[in-house]
């Protein structure tokens, strides 16, 4: 924090070392470190208005949770409120029972709209309660998502201290209506409906009493079985055997308990194994390595290269950074794409089950990686290898991050975020790179990611310095003719670059011609964008674009024009 | 580098044979001074690569080494030039001695104390010579003292003192240093002695009765860059509640088991940390270390009991837990269809449509979803949006006053740039005053799942580029519609002001922009005067407090900026309402600012008086090491 730049106008070089910082606190923040941790919840008693002391401790609220969302709630109808927590350690949830002792007097109210002048929950409701023991009204509001992360109970609850009688209950609905409401006693649940001015009471549920216990927390596992929804290759690793068919690499030690149990166990069942054609490949990690002749795998030592190498993949696909366990494995398919990680012990039954996670695809994979059923509203992300990539980087080994990317993109070509990674570790390693393609890559991962002006710019300084990057010049007319944004829009502007892509071609590329079209319509010449768009669908044949190059002819007879 | 990696593997492998030995950690760092072998390797490399980079825009050294080591570097204080720091780390050490010799003890052992106190201790009883009851209720009795006058000249005659004060000895000992000055008793600057301000809490049985006691010391040590001992405490303020009545129980008690039971979620799911998660799921289904998931109680059947919502990180799904008659919790998520697997931050429950059951709205990192509740327990999508921000807290009311509920998103971080991902807790610039956040939204609710969002429309676009975490609709003004506060992280908070559906930020002009780390906002009248008023949830930090008020801190900057430092580390906030006037922030008075790394937080009228009290739920992150960031 002592970083960080005093204003927002400051040098590039002072704010780097600000952001480094950042950037360096939240990698700390993966390797299980500390931070205001163990730290008691809070509680404040209200001491008539007064001023406030400390009671966390004596109300038992004081549990040292990494606590986030907390609400309010008479759980129990006991006439006292209880609280829900939410918390990012185990137990990840609370129930706190107020175990009050009943002296006091309460009320509970649940408010109700009619749908029409008031929402049906009644938010923005208040209560106003008066007592004879004090001429302050107690009031209080429906709230919806007030607090962090959460939403309290429906019922409005009032201590009301040891009263004689409730005075009067006033409703102030958000339209401003008032309503007083007669038939009302003290210490009891009731149902007020906008409209008219009764309170109708509510019998309590009749609950089974709660017992207060610890809740069990399971012994942290040390086993993990990590299912990998989009495969990523395996780093290089130079001791590993040509991979020909689906393998299983397993690190073990000649002095490690749990390996050589594994082993006894896979050996046991060469049979099962060898039926399911999997390549096991044992890599010891022992300095005095001999090969006990009782195990029937193919075998190797490995150097602390490719252990580094095998730690820092499994830190790239997890957002927990623990250091890598002997025994660990990895299950890869036959082109060398890691499919499922296990650190500690795994049975021959499990991995000859998860045979069948490397044939099914991404979409299957990802609901079977999980222990937990579910819908999900997100596309499936694509492998992303800037995950591995990047660890190579914090370790210091940009070259065997440039290699992992190289890699990747020769499986995969031209993914633009892969493309840029490698062209600014290239930058850093001080290797040549096509400088057109990069300012191009910058422009396009800023069109990408919605922030069209610095996309716009960059496109421009793309083109003055190198004009002849007609990639830029059809992606920033392709911006000015189409944005929905009317202050970004400059259709003009974009005529004029797709005039010139067209002349350059000889008005023989579909894709310029099609641009232009756009261009012309987001003018409102119509007629002229049909005639033009017409001659693109000539040219594209069966590209897949025609598709749509039809749609904007209708678009454009209609007198439309295409926008985003 | 092998070789030695291989005897710590051995090593290793003798001492834990049953278990799974790690081995990675040699490789990279080996033995207790890790820190600086990982820095000079780094550095030797470094200069190599560094030189010549190209770097695309924005992304200048970015990936490529120098962070992690420069974190190193600021983590260790002694590095850092931060004196304060280090005397903090050694005197706390002390503390922590001192408070865990206390836990049940009536009495301490002189020998015990040799390396906390020094030979020439002076200093004043612990306790207040003169108690005042300021306030009881059913549930409490609250009493109050100032310092002592009375003198003791042995550390253990001090302490001695305060055990007396407990039964059986106290339970649980808290003894927080948040404040260092290089200054003597007399207040001079010395080069012999430094001060610490301390904060106390101690709780246990005294004469059958709950106690809690809650006091300041200055303590005054020997000025020692290896092991400082205790000249001298003075008691600067304390503070006794008891548990009223012949009860001897705790307010609030744990019954979570008892309403799941054997619930397969509630074991298999929510007894699991988040750390046992995230060393499971990968990355890529979206999971982080900071876990903000929020809980939303409704009445999703209709059967007059409220139903509990759970969000959950990416990759476990959310829970909807239907109440049974009896009380206790079954899980109705996959009937419900409401599990989502996709990282969820928030939700509400509510009747969105008018048609008179509860539907669910669910802040999904950068969507908004609106589950339309079809009748038998099941829910359908009915629209999703795309909010262009990192989406937490959503708060809901009918701002318009057309009779259906519209809907607020509080945007955090903004989506990631060219850069890729800029880290779960953002990158915020300045840190202080943070302008670079995610965008708000407002949804206005035009009837039949039609949402629209008119951010700009109604005014909300003002000061709409910080961090925010919470909101909360409120007429404050008591004009009739409802007004809206927003807390954001890394700066100024927002009070919206709503004029007819207009909106003017007023925060400024009202008092209640509370420069700090906001993740949290409640409404209520604590002083029941009818004017309502304000808690925001902020970061108490000890670190901070000495920091901040170091010489060489930000030496460059001027006081104000300085004070918005030192505000940042305040605390929790209260803003009392003044009729016709800005609010009052009487936090420090109130006594409330001790909310530790706070997130929720709400009035709650816990002890039935009448008068709303507080509730703070805290705690960053909690790891198996025992250090601390």
């Amino acid at each position: 924090m002592s970083q960080s730049p005093n204003s927002v106008d400051v040098s590039e070089k002072k704010s780097l070392k600000y952001k480094q910082g950042w950037r360096a606190l939240n990698r700390l923040l993966h390797q299980d470190k500390s931070f205001s941790g163990r730290e008691r919840n809070c509680a404040f008693i209200n001491c008539k208005g007064q001023g406030f002391a400390d009671n966390s401790s004596i109300s038992g609220f004081d549990f040292p949770d990494d606590a986030r969302a907390l609400i309010t709630t008479d759980w129990d109808f006991d006439g006292d409120l209880d609280v829900w927590v939410s918390c990012r350690n185990a137990p990840r949830i609370r129930l706190l029972e107020n175990r009050s002792m009943k002296k006091a007097d309460w009320l509970g109210i649940k408010l109700e709209g009619d749908g029409v002048s008031v929402n049906k929950d009644a938010i923005g409701t208040e209560v106003h309660v008066m007592t004879d023991l004090s001429s302050k009204p107690i009031i209080r509001t429906v709230y919806a998502g007030d607090g962090f992360l959460s939403q309290s109970g429906t019922y409005l609850h009032f201590g009301l201290g040891s009263i004689g009688k409730l005075n009067k209950v006033l409703v102030v609905w958000p339209d401003g209506k008032r309503s007083e409401v007669k038939e009302i006693k003290k210490s009891g649940f009731y149902r007020i409906k906008y409209g008219d001015d009764i309170a109708y009471p509510v019998q309590s549920p009749k609950l089974d009493p709660t017992t207060k216990s610890n809740q069990n927390i399971p012994p942290e596992e040390e086993e993990a079985r990590i299912v990998l929804p989009s495969k990523l290759p395996l780093p290089a690793i130079k001791e590993l055997p040509k991979i020909k068919k689906p393998m299983l690499i397993n690190l073990w030690s000649a002095l490690c308990q749990p390996c050589l149990e594994e082993l006894e166990e896979w050996s046991k069942n060469i049979k099962k194994i060898k039926e399911s054609d999997l390549h096991v490949h044992l890599f010891n990690v022992d300095e005095k390595y001999s090969m006990p002749s009782e195990y029937p795998f193919s075998h190797s030592s490995i150097s602390t290269e490719g252990i580094r190498a095998l730690d820092l993949f499994q830190k790239g696909v997890l957002d927990r950074w623990t250091d890598l366990p002997v025994p660990s494995s990895f299950l890869i398919d036959e082109f060398g794409e890691v499919a499922v990680i296990y650190k500690g012990k795994v049975s021959i039954d499990q991995i000859l089950s998860d045979l069948k996670l490397l044939d099914v695809n991404a979409e299957q994979r990802r609901a079977l990686a999980l222990p937990f059923e579910g819908l999900f509203i997100s596309p499936l992300p694509k492998p992303d290898p800037r995950l591995i990539s990047s660890r190579f980087l914090d370790a210091d080994q940009p070259k065997e991050a440039l290699a992992y990317l190289q890699n990747f993109n020769n499986r995969y070509p031209n993914d633009p975020d892969v493309m840029r990674m490698i062209m600014i570790i290239k930058g850093g390693l001080g290797m040549p790179i096509d400088e057109a393609s990069k300012m191009l890559a910058t422009a396009n991962a800023y069109r990408d990611s919605g922030d069209t002006r610095r996309a716009i710019e960059g496109y421009k300084k793309t083109l003055s310095r190198f004009p002849k990057t007609l990639k830029a010049a059809y992606n920033l007319a392709y911006i000015l003719a189409t944005d929905k944004d009317s202050t970004v829009r400059k259709p003009q502007e974009a005529r004029a670059l797709a005039k010139r892509l067209c002349l350059m071609t000889n008005n023989k590329n579909p894709y310029y011609l099609d641009l232009l079209s756009i261009a012309e319509a987001s003018c409102g010449n119509f007629d002229i964008a049909v005639s033009i768009v017409s001659d693109a669908i000539k040219l594209y044949g069966n590209d897949i674009e025609l598709k749509s190059a039809e749609l904007r002819l209708q678009l454009y007879k209609s007198k439309k024009s295409f926008t985003q | 580098m092998k070789v030695s990696f291989l005897r710590s593997a051995y090593a290793f492998c003798f001492s834990n044979f049953h278990g799974i030995s790690v081995i990675a950690s040699m490789v990279f760092l080996s033995g207790c001074s890790d820190q600086e072998k990982v820095s000079k390797l780094s550095d030797e490399k470094h200069d190599k690569i560094i030189e010549g980079m190209i770097v695309a825009p924005g992304l200048e050294n970015r990936k490529v080494i120098a962070p992690l080591q420069d974190a190193w570097r600021r983590i260790d204080p002694k590095e850092d030039g931060w004196d304060s720091e280090v005397l903090n780390e050694l005197a706390t050490k002390k503390l922590k001695e001192l408070a865990s010799m206390m836990i049940g003890k009536s009495s301490i052992q002189e020998s015990d104390l040799k390396g906390v106190g020094a030979n020439d201790y002076k200093g004043t009883l612990l306790r207040s010579d003169v108690l005042r009851q300021i306030y009881k209720n059913d549930e409490f009795i609250v009493k109050s003292g100032g310092s002592s006058d009375l003198k003791v000249s042995s550390l253990k005659d001090a302490i001695d003192n305060l055990l007396l004060f407990f039964s059986k000895g106290p339970e649980k000992v808290a003894l927080k240093l948040y404040k260092i000055d290089q200054l003597d008793s007399s207040g001079k600057k010395s080069d012999n002695a430094f001060k610490g301000r301390v904060l106390v809490n101690i709780s246990g049985d005294s004469n059958g009765k709950f106690c809690q006691i809650n006091s300041e010391w200055e303590t005054i040590w020997t000025l020692s860059y290896d092991s400082p001992k205790l000249i001298g405490i003075n008691l600067l303020s304390y503070e006794e509640i008891s548990r009223g009545g012949e009860v001897n129980q705790k307010l609030f008690v744990d019954v979570t088991r008892s309403i799941f039971k054997d619930d397969y979620a509630y074991k298999n799911q929510f007894l699991k940390s988040t750390d046992h998660w995230r060393s499971r799921i990968t990355r890529d289904y979206g999971l982080d270390v900071v876990a903000n998931h929020g809980i939303a109680l409704g009445d999703v059947n209709g059967d007059g009991l409220d139903d509990l919502y759970v969000c959950q990180q990416g990759g476990l799904p959310n829970r909807l837990f239907l109440r049974q008659s009896d009380g206790s919790l079954k899980d109705i998520t996959k009937l419900s269809n409401t599990g989502w697997l996709d990282y969820c931050a928030s939700a509400l429950i509510l009747d969105f449509d008018n048609d008179g059951d509860k539907d669910i709205a669910i802040s999904q990192n950068f969507k908004i979803l609106f589950m339309d509740n079809i009748g038998n327990m099941k829910f359908e999508l009915a629209l999703g949006l795309g909010t262009h921000a990192q989406t937490f807290s959503i708060s809901s009311a009918d701002f318009d006053n057309d009779g259906d509920l519209d809907v607020f998103l509080c945007g955090y971080n903004p989506p990631s740039g060219p850069e890729g991902e800029s880290g779960v807790m953002g990158e915020p610039m300045p840190y202080h005053d943070a302008k670079n956040g995610g965008k708000n939204k407002m949804l206005r609710n035009d009837g039949k799942w039609n949402f629209t969002e008119i951010t700009e429309e109604c005014g909300l676009n003002q000061n709409n580029d910080r961090f925010s975490f919470a909101s909360s609709w409120h007429d404050y003004d008591q004009d009739g519609d409802l007004d809206l506060y927003v807390a954001n992280d890394y700066g100024r908070n927002n009070l919206y002001q709503n004029n007819d559906g207009q909106f003017v930020d007023v925060a400024k002009e009202l008092g209640v922009e509370d420069m700090s780390a906001g993740m949290s906002v409640s409404w209520g009248d604590y002083d029941r005067d009818g004017i309502s008023d304000l808690y925001v949830s902020n970061m108490f930090s000890s670190a901070g407090n000495r920091i901040t008020y170091q010489r060489q801190f930000k030496s460059d900057a001027n006081i104000d900026l300085i004070n918005n430092y030192r505000r940042h580390a305040r605390g929790n906030s209260l803003f009392q309402g003044v009729s016709g006037k800005p609010f009052k922030d009487v936090s420090q008075v109130a006594n409330v600012t001790m909310g530790r790394w706070a997130w929720g937080s709400r009035f709650a009228d816990i002890d039935n008086d009448g008068w709303l009290d507080i509730l703070v739920a805290n705690g960053f992150i909690t790891a198996p090491d025992t250090g601390d960031l």
